[in-house]
């Protein structure tokens, strides 16, 4: 196990996870939060709605939090900041661009990369990264991308940034 | 139908007010963003926020849940902002301050920029810059937002 030391090196896209949007999940979220017609299953559509934009990212989000659990965080002290962040916190994001519709049954796969890893000026241990994310068809068609800066514990690589 | 000639720069609307309860915040942060201050009350306690607060994506979402709601009672002699339609995207999006079990945010949107596509003149693109204020006052959101629209046959 590593000591904070170094900002996360720049990497490659790493995938975090796959998704096929169902009918069911992409009606589930649009009732919830994105109600119009395009993207809840009906007649009108013959039961394939296409899933709404935030349900998209939203699903990046869950496997990009879920891609940092891991055992090597339980070995440090409770107080740590890999320990109650081990995300980080999100400062916000910039052009994120929704590029093709995901129709019902369509298979995602999503990824990150960092494109800037730099040691936060006034929060020791922590870093600053600047991330690439996208959402692609297994087919590699890019439908969905956007650039995130957080604040990260700053661990060892392999939690930072695998 | 609105259309985009419909949209004046400078028209506000309030699109609502959504308190998040600390049951919804959970929920959705299991599904989406299950970071330990967004779904256990205790290690938000221990964290840099000291409680349970929303995830961002969940202060996003509500935008729309609330945008949505406003296009569906909004009657003729309202303003028009936008028309619901596919989004190219979105611009600049912070979260500037915590959104706690038991915060009211309110929405509200503001038509900024207009431009007719290029490629098909036959749609325009309306820009807005949307905002989510706490019930302090703070602002706790914005992003800049768009929406395709047809033009006016």
């Amino acid at each position: 196990m590593a000591a904070p030391s170094a900002p996360a090196p720049v990497a490659e896209a790493r995938e975090i996870g796959r998704l096929t949007f169902t009918a069911a999940e992409i009606t589930r979220f649009a009732a919830a939060f994105d109600p119009q017609p395009a993207h809840l299953a009906g007649p009108h559509n013959a039961g394939a709605p296409v899933a709404s934009g935030w349900h998209v990212v939203c699903a990046w989000m869950g496997f990009f939090v879920r891609s940092h659990e891991g055992a090597e965080a339980e070995a440090l002290p409770g107080d740590h900041p890999a320990v109650i962040s081990p995300v980080g916190v999100g400062f916000g994001l910039k052009d994120l661009k929704w590029l093709e519709p995901v129709p019902a049954g369509t298979r995602l796969v999503f990824f990150t990369q960092v494109e800037e890893a730099r040691a936060s000026g006034s929060r020791p241990g922590w870093q600053i990264l600047r991330r690439c994310n996208s959402a692609r068809t297994e087919a590699g068609q890019l439908v969905m991308s956007f650039t995130l800066s957080h604040l990260a514990p700053m661990v060892s690589a392999e939690i930072s940034e695998p | 139908m609105t259309y985009y000639e419909d949209v004046e720069i400078g028209s506000t609307a309030e699109l609502g007010s959504y308190t998040f309860t600390r049951e919804e915040i959970i929920a959705f942060a299991e599904k989406f963003d299950p970071q330990p201050f967004h779904v256990d009350e205790e290690a938000a306690k221990r964290s840099h926020f000291g409680a349970l607060c929303a995830s961002g994506w969940h202060t996003a979402a509500t935008w729309m849940k609330c945008l949505m709601a406003y296009q569906n009672r909004s009657n003729a002699t309202d303003k028009p902002i936008r028309a619901a339609g596919a989004s190219p995207g979105f611009r600049n999006m912070r979260w500037l301050k915590p959104v706690y079990a038991g915060d009211t945010i309110t929405y509200v949107t503001e038509v900024t920029e207009k431009s007719v596509s290029r490629n098909k003149p036959e749609w325009g693109v309306v820009r807005s810059h949307n905002t989510g204020t706490n019930q302090h006052g703070e602002l706790v959101f914005d992003f800049e937002g768009a929406v395709m629209m047809r033009r006016r046959p």
